[in-house]
Parts: C-alpha cells; structure tokens; sequence
C-alpha cells in the first residue's frame, strides 16, 4: 500500500526569525496607513472629462500567449477590489486546460513555510505565495499582461516550495532559508493574512470555474444531451452564409439552452441585431477567421470568446478580441486541419462567456 | 514633531493633469512628458503626498536629501519617482521589455476606465489621483520600513519582542521546537473527529468517487484514460467530481457537525479528506478497476523522477 506523504518540518532557523520580524515590522506599517490614510478618496466632482474609451485605447491589449514561467499582471476585474497591481507566476502546465499559478505577496518578505523570497528586489514581486497556488483555467489567464518572465532557476525553486507546502517534501538548506517559519499558535497574525490572500484569488478563482464548466457543459452537451444553461451574459453569432464578407444575424443572449442557441433561435425577442462583417480564410497551412461585431456591440471587458461548431456544438477554440478604430474585431486563427478546412462561416458561432 | 510641512492647495488645472496622464501614458515615464505636464504630476503627487502624510500620518518619518531642523525637504519629483517605482525593472533591456516591466499602468488605466464607466460618466483627472493615492499608500509601507532600517532605527528581530495583541508576543509564535500541523489538529480537536468520521465517509463514496480521489492523490490528471476507463465517464464529467466531491463532504460535515461555524467546518472537511485517503489507498489494492490507475501512477513518476527537483 502506498503512504501518505509525511509532512517535513525542519525547526525555525534564525534566517526565519528575521524573516518574521521584518515581515510583521512591514504588516504593521502597511496596517497603520491603512487605518489612517483610509481608503480611496472620493472621485472629485470638478474638473473637464473625457469618454473611458480614450483611456481604454491607451491600454495595452492582453499578453494571449500564457506559458509557463510568465509573470503576469491580471486584469484588474480578475484581482480584489483594492485598485493594487497583483501579479501572478505561471508554474506549471497542470490538468487540461489548466495553468499552475501562484500569486505574490502584498509583503515583501516570506510569512510563512510556503511563501519564497524571490530575490527580484522588487515589492510587487519579492515573494512568492507557493501555498495559495490554484489552478487556473488557460482562457482565464488570457485576461493579464505579462510583466516579465521567471528564470529557470526560480521556476525551479517555486516547484520545490510547492511540492514543501502540498506534499511535505523536504527543503533544501538553501531555502530553507527564503521562506518564512510554520504557523504555530491560533492566534497568530500570519492566518488572518493568509485569509486576506486567499480571498484575493477568489475572483480569479471564480472565473477559472466558470469557464471551466461552461466548457466542460459545452463538451458534454455535445455529446450527450444539448440541454446546458448557457451562462449568462453570452452573446453568439451565427456567422455568415457565404464566404467572404457578409452581413449575418447576431444573437443577443439572456438564457437560453445551447441547442436554442446553435439554432439560430433568439433567447430574448427583440434582441438581434446583425454583423458587420464576416471573413473566413483558410489554407493548407492556419485558417483565419474574422468577425466584426455589431457597431453598437459592448462586450463585457472581461469576455471570453469560443468558437463552436453549430453541427455538433463541440468548441473548435477560442477566439481573440479587439477594437479597432472603434470595432469590435473577433479573430479565430490556427494551425490548419482537414475538420477546421471543411467549416463554413454558417457552420460555426460565437459565444461570449 | 512635523516633519513634513502641509502646503495650501495650489491653484490646479484639472484639464492639464488629465493631458498630463495621458501623456505620460503614452511617452512611459514623467521625464519624457513636456515640461508644463511633467510639472503638473509632480506638483499634484506632491500635494496628495503631504496631506496623506502630514493629515493623517503626522509621525512617519520620511528621508530624502536634505534635513533642515524637523523639516524633511522632498525634491520636487521625489513622491512622483517614488510611484514609478511599480515599474518592475530600472534598466530595460528593449521597448517590450519596458511595456512589459510596466504593465501596472495598463492595470491603473483599466480600473479607472473600469470605474468611470461604472459611474457613467467620463474620467477626470481626480479619477487618476484616487488610484494614484491607494497605490502609494501601498508603496510607502516598503519606503517608510527600508528607510527605518537604513537609519538603524529597528533591529532586525526587534518586532520579535513586541506585542501583537492581547499581550500575546511574537516570540511566542515561534516556540523551539516545531510542532506538526496534525498535533495542531489534534489541539482542536480536529483530528480526533475527523478520526472517529473517517471510516462512515469512507462507506458514503461510491467507487466512481473513490478511483477519483485515488488518483488525485497520486497526481493523474483528471482526463487520463487510466482514470476515466476504471469510472466509466467521459473527462467532462470527471472534470467535475471535484466539485461534487467536496459538496458531499462539506455535506457530511454539516450533516454531523450542524453547530460548528463554518471555518471549522472546513478543517474538519479537509482533516477528513486527508484521514480517509489511507483507507482509499487499502481499497485500491484488492479492487481490480483500480490496477490501471495504480500502474499508471506508477509508470508516470517513473518518467518524471528526473523532472521533479529532488
């Protein structure tokens, strides 16, 4: 019979307790501010404006490619509501579809076992939180910028934190001394910390599984029954009925069933409007598929967008979108196929999750 | 003692600021904006520096160049340099590079978007210096604890004999010897019940459940054809036994221990887990439809004994 993995715990070494007592020195000046400066101020009244979308077109798009060993910055509407940057470490390619990513610290300095100083000497990105690591489904992760990338050698050091703080295997000397020391007693400050962070991935956290089962629901349905709440807000569009460039209804979905959905029928009456534009182009190599939405089209800045197949309702992929002079441009592009080359524009649809 | 003096709020020019962070946006860095609107965030960053500090926070201690009595005199682009420092790199090695060390300003950008439209209305330049306050707030807890440890002020353990609350010191968070988190389980009683729960749970999970968990504990992916053969499903539905598994935990927890709050729910959920996972392990050595997974457990950590870090 196989064992259980026993948990190692080595004693507290000195270079812990220092790392405690600047930890707790930091957690107390950042609680005093906090408490005396207090939140954000409110928004002045004065002052001349300007639309959010100039703002918007300042903005860099999402970094799409996730890999591992990325440094992100997630999209603000996946981190907690304290306007703070948040960064996250892409570990480890995990189940399908899914990344190993851990967060980083709002501290500069390792609180606990599973926490590792990094070394960046920067304070957005100086500690690692290898125990609050989830994973993460790839389309979620699509929504951050990257910021840098992890050497080799971090990479390494974080899997090894991980592997201490999931499956208690030993640490080497070497970094035993780049985390901070075991949780001992209930009334220690570090727990309520590790509350906070905790709760800080829940956003990112509660994306990742939604998408995850509306994927999941949408694989199934297809196989099995077509009968999947779509969750909402979606949005599809059934795309054009010839090649090249051509006009085709759009669905504007408030619920509805799937199989509602691939065909062609309107979950909320009144609620179509039509494409601008379809282009499908494919060749022996990638297919290129584009899709202009609707003029007066605002999609949700956080949407993901799948392709399906109309016919059978599988996910052919996932789709990126952008504004270009003002439209909304969705683009499928990949590695040709025989199944992907036989699709036409009526074929396949768009769904926004 | 003061040591930063408050200054009367200047005359300001609300549509010269917004230029200002949009074009500091767009050129990367203050220095790189023009004069009049590298000034205008300088002047107003200062402003919101010294009401945050000399309002509300009187007592810190802020070092930069030059000390004149109790006055600390900040040069005029100090608070504002001191906010770039969200840059991730000082040297950048190309222009991506730089965009990407830079990624908090996209984050900035998105929030405030984000919140004025909320608002329904457009964004103004207070909208900028809302973020631009929380975000230094932020910051300054690292610049006032290195500047505090650069003056020698604070011995590096010092913390260790201070009190936290109720009396309670830090050195009494690190006793000598390390104590296992199941002792601390056990402290709570955690452990015990989670014992005397461990054989019922076990009886509740069907074998679907049970090659489930078996394989998570031996780290399979959820869409190996070793797991999904011996429970008999497609990987969509495997993909969500995670979550019907821990409903019916949590179930059961609440089932037997209806008056625990629910963070002792979730100990006593996680303690059970872990105390049934031997009892799965038992049981997959006499059930046949575990032998695929077994071996493929088997087969993989051979593969990956090289790739795994000691």
């Amino acid at each position: 019979m196989k064992n259980l993995p026993k948990i190692n715990q080595s004693p507290v070494t000195q270079s812990q307790r220092d790392r405690l007592g600047r930890w707790l020195a930091v957690r107390r000046l950042d609680q005093e501010l906090e408490s005396t400066i207090g939140e954000m101020a409110p928004a002045e009244s004065a002052g001349p404006e300007i639309p959010a979308a100039e703002i918007r077109r300042l903005i860099r798009p999402f970094d799409l490619g996730v890999a591992v060993g990325d440094i992100r910055l997630l999209s603000p509407r996946l981190a907690p509501a304290d306007g703070l940057p948040r960064y996250v470490a892409v570990l480890k390619e995990w189940d399908e579809d899914e990344f190993l990513v851990a967060p980083y610290s709002k501290y500069p300095e390792p609180a606990v076992t599973g926490e590792l100083a990094t070394g960046r000497n920067h304070f957005s990105i100086d500690c690692l939180e290898l125990w609050n690591a989830r994973a993460i489904h790839r389309l979620a992760l699509k929504h951050s910028w990257l910021a840098d990338r992890m050497s080799d050698a971090e990479q390494a050091d974080a899997w090894v934190v991980f592997a201490h703080a999931f499956a208690g295997k030993p640490l080497p000397e070497a970094l035993a001394d780049r985390v901070g020391p075991p949780v001992f007693v209930p009334e220690d400050p570090r727990l309520e910390y590790q509350a906070e962070e905790a709760a800080a991935m829940a956003p990112l956290a509660a994306r990742s599984a939604e998408i995850a089962a509306w994927t999941a629901a949408a694989t199934r349905d297809a196989a099995e029954s077509k009968t999947v709440l779509i969750p909402m807000p979606c949005f599809a569009m059934p795309a054009a009925a010839a090649d090249g460039v051509q006009v085709s209804p759009v669905i504007r979905g408030d619920g509805g069933t799937l199989e509602r959905l691939l065909s062609g029928a309107d979950p909320v009456p009144g609620s179509t409007a039509a494409a601008e534009a379809v282009l499908f182009r494919s060749d022996s190599e990638r297919v290129d598929w584009h899709w202009v939405l609707p003029a007066d089209f605002h999609p949700l800045p956080d949407a993901v967008t799948v392709v399906l197949d109309r016919t059978t309702g599988e996910m052919v992929g996932d789709a990126a979108m952008s504004e270009e002079d003002g439209d909304w441009i969705v683009v499928f592009s990949a590695p040709s196929d025989d199944r992907l080359r036989e699709l036409r524009p009526e074929d396949v649809c768009l769904v926004l999750i | 003692m003061k040591l930063i003096e408050p200054t009367p709020e200047p005359t300001r020019d609300r549509a010269l600021e917004l230029k200002a962070w949009l074009e500091w946006k767009r050129e990367c860095a203050a220095e790189r904006c023009g004069a009049d609107h590298a000034e205008a965030l300088y002047q107003e960053s200062n402003r919101v520096f010294r009401i945050m500090m000399f309002k509300r926070f009187s007592d810190c201690k802020i070092e930069q160049a030059e000390v004149e009595g109790t006055l600390i005199r900040i040069s005029n682009d100090y608070i504002w340099h001191i906010f770039e420092d969200y840059s991730l790199r000082k040297k950048y090695t190309d222009q991506i590079a730089e965009r990407h060390g830079k990624s908090y300003k996209e984050g900035m950008f998105s929030n405030i978007a984000d919140a004025a439209e909320r608002n329904g209305r457009g964004v103004r330049a207070g909208d900028f210096w809302a973020y631009f306050t929380v975000m230094l707030r932020s910051e300054m807890k690292n610049v006032l604890f290195i500047n505090e440890q650069e003056r020698g002020k604070r011995e590096k353990t010092s913390s260790l004999n201070q009190e936290i609350n109720d009396g309670l010191k830090l050195e009494d968070l690190l006793p000598g010897d390390a104590v296992l988190p199941d002792e601390l389980s056990a402290d709570l009683d955690i452990g015990e019940t989670a014992a005397s729960l461990a054989a019922q749970f076990f009886d509740s999970l069907d074998n679907r459940k049970l090659c489930f968990m078996l394989a998570m504990a031996l780290e399979l992916p959820k869409s190996h054809p070793a797991l999904l053969e011996a429970m008999g499903v497609k990987h969509a539905t495997a993909a969500e036994e995670p979550m019907r598994i821990e409903k019916m935990v949590m179930d059961f927890v609440a089932q037997h221990r209806p008056k625990d709050d629910a963070e002792s729910q979730s100990r006593l959920a996680l303690a059970l887990v872990k105390k049934v996972y031997p009892m799965i392990f038992s049981w997959a050595q006499a059930e046949k439809s575990c032998a695929g997974i077994l071996k493929a457990a088997e087969d993989r950590q051979m593969s990956s004994s090289t790739e795994d870090v000691n």
